[in-house]
């Protein structure tokens, strides 16, 4: 479906440098990152809005670096969804079109299937300013498919949205793509909601991409220190803290670890480290506790989960964090 | 709580003392009015025989076409100067603003002294002009000359502000839904910045209504109004001048409020469909 190769644009001292990626047809992929990392300058490059000084960009098979935005035939959402403010709903999801050249009559019969298949029907003849953020995205989406896009730019698309008005528009959007089979390239936020529904997750850091895995396998693996750090992962500790050597820093996933009262029994060959307790947390069965540990003399946070049906630790007391050494992996930089 | 109505107490006072500074402002226009309402009022028999001069209907005439005119040319050239100036990122732009700005600081002597120099017979725009057979000294295209120049940082300044409060985003997604630069340009920016464009268009041509010495350095003839109220007041008197100065406000005062009220049943993006 994308294929990006040797991409090079500098945008003041910031350079975006993707060697290589290669998004699949149908392709569910997320572009995460701290803020400046070059996430929404990536999907710009994609649409054609913004053109690298070097490199490939091949959509569907064909070479596209050339080709201006309105012959990429590539859907764009933002957050803020940009609809236009001064056309009713129905002539925002015509605009496309019309200006693809569809006749009137035909594009506005176009423009109202798409709406009755988001079930946005009742919303036709409002103007954007009077729809809520839900309301506003589907139109969004709407708008970006009408014309026939394969693949979809959502520019942290849901970030407007609360929680469950969030989550009912993941799985709308999850239900479009099963049925019309488009692609989706998402810059997001919220690795932990929208991490599960992906197909692969692209960490992005100062302008490279330094992770392409599988949620699971990113989070619970990741590759080098860079990816860890964009993805904000908890228990990156010093090496040595686990019996290792002095100076690399290692990741242990939170789900390996489990916290104890200090006097538990060990399991045969695990690693213990007392700490103090910081904060619990009730998520589900278990409780997410969060220690503070000690290395030569500077606290470390250490996060794992104690088992539900047992007492909860509580802030301040001694606590015990134990998991296996394989569970430990030295990162590299 | 007493706290709170305390500097309720206070905002109010700030409030009244604001009022009070732009009633005095708004009395002061008035005042101006009324006198010279009062002295019209004195010599009715001069403002009869003012209604019926044609010199003053021709002058009217003269302005407001040429004025007309020249935001026509200012609204053609300017708009996509105004688009370009907002979303530029260039390096140039701080001094192309300098430049747009320009006329508001200059006297307006010296804007119609630069009118002349470019428009005149041998002027670098007046020759080639003139050889298509646009001759500017003392003619009308002279005064529209005068008009444009002086109205430009008016028109631009507020275009230029419309189109900056256009998103670019909204422009990105019409770029990917098909339409190309031009399109987005005509179809996306103009429409929601064509408020603010047309708020600079009427003030460009209220400027241009009231100019009088840029005008006056290249064309004296035909006469526009701030040309003929000067020669009545230096040839006639007060009690003729003061006629033709009550139709003059009388003429610009309703076309004024004609073109502002076509500007506020422009769009507004927090109305209803």
């Amino acid at each position: 479906m994308l294929r990006l190769e040797g991409i090079l644009l500098r945008k003041g001292r910031f350079i975006l440098e993707i060697d290589q990626l290669h998004i699949r047809e149908g392709e569910l992929c997320l572009i995460v990152g701290p803020s400046g990392a070059g996430k929404s300058l990536l999907l710009r490059v994609v649409a054609g809005l913004v053109r690298p000084e070097s490199g490939s960009i091949a959509l569907r098979g064909v070479d596209s670096g050339a080709l201006p935005p309105e012959a990429r035939r590539v859907g764009l959402v933002f957050q803020h969804y940009s609809l236009f403010p001064h056309l009713s709903v129905l002539e925002n999801v015509a605009f496309g079109l019309k200006m693809r050249g569809t006749p009137g009559d035909d594009a506005r019969l176009g423009a109202e299937s798409m709406l009755e298949r988001l079930g946005c029907t009742h919303l036709a003849d409002r103007r954007p300013v009077t729809l809520s953020g839900g309301e506003q995205q589907r139109v969004a989406i709407a708008r970006a498919l009408v014309t026939g896009a394969d693949l979809l730019l959502l520019d942290e698309p849901f970030a407007a949205l609360d929680p469950a008005t969030r989550a009912g528009c993941r799985l709308e959007l999850a239900e479009l793509r099963r049925s019309l089979g488009f692609t989706v390239l998402e810059v997001t936020h919220a690795l932990d909601e929208a991490g599960a529904h992906a197909d692969r997750i692209l960490v992005l850091d100062d302008g490279r991409i330094v992770a392409d895995d599988p949620y699971v396998e990113l989070v619970e693996r990741p590759p080098n220190l860079r990816a860890a750090r964009a993805l904000g992962l908890e228990n990156l500790l010093p090496w040595d803290l686990t019996g290792g050597e002095a100076g690399p820093v290692c990741h242990v996933p939170p789900s390996s670890v489990t916290i104890t009262a200090p006097n538990d029994p060990m399991s045969p060959g695990d690693l213990g480290i007392p700490g103090i307790v910081e904060t619990v947390e009730k998520l589900g069965p278990a409780f997410r506790v969060r220690l503070l540990v000690d290395h030569h003399g500077e606290p470390v946070r250490l996060t794992g989960f104690a088992k539900s049906g047992e007492q909860a630790p509580s802030p301040g007391s001694v606590a015990m964090a134990r998991f296996h050494p394989d569970s430990v992996r030295p990162l590299p930089d | 709580m007493a706290d709170g109505v305390a500097i309720k107490k206070g905002a109010l006072t700030g409030l009244l003392l604001l009022d009070i500074g732009g009633g005095l402002l708004v009395g002061l226009i008035l005042l101006a009015l009324a006198t010279l309402a009062a002295r019209a009022i004195e010599r009715p028999d001069v403002l009869v025989s003012t209604i019926g001069d044609s010199t003053v209907w021709n002058a009217i005439l003269t302005t407001f076409a040429a004025a007309f005119l020249a935001v026509i040319l200012l609204a053609l050239l300017g708009t996509p100067l105004a688009y370009l100036m907002a979303r530029s990122r260039n390096r140039a732009l701080p001094l192309v603003e300098a430049l747009v700005d320009l006329p508001l600081v200059l006297p307006h002597t010296i804007a119609g002294l630069l009118v002349y120099l470019v428009f005149m017979r041998y002027g670098p725009l007046g020759q080639p002009l003139g050889a298509l057979g646009f001759s500017f000294e003392d003619a009308f295209f002279g005064i529209v000359a005068a008009m444009l120049f002086v109205g430009i940082p008016y028109y631009v300044d507020a275009a230029r502000d419309g189109f900056a409060k256009v998103p670019i985003e909204l422009e990105e997604v019409a770029r990917t839904l098909g339409a190309g630069p031009q399109a987005a340009f005509l179809r996306i920016a103009l429409p929601l910045a064509a408020r603010e464009c047309l708020s600079g268009a009427i003030t460009a041509w209220g400027r241009a209504v009231g100019e009088f010495a840029a005008v006056v350095m290249i064309a004296y003839y035909p006469l526009v109004v701030s040309t003929l109220v000067y020669t009545r007041f230096t040839q006639y008197g007060l009690a003729d001048t003061v006629a033709v100065a009550i139709i003059l406000l009388v003429a610009c005062g309703g076309v004024l409020v004609l073109l502002r009220r076509a500007a506020t049943r422009l769009w507004r993006p927090d109305a209803p469909a």
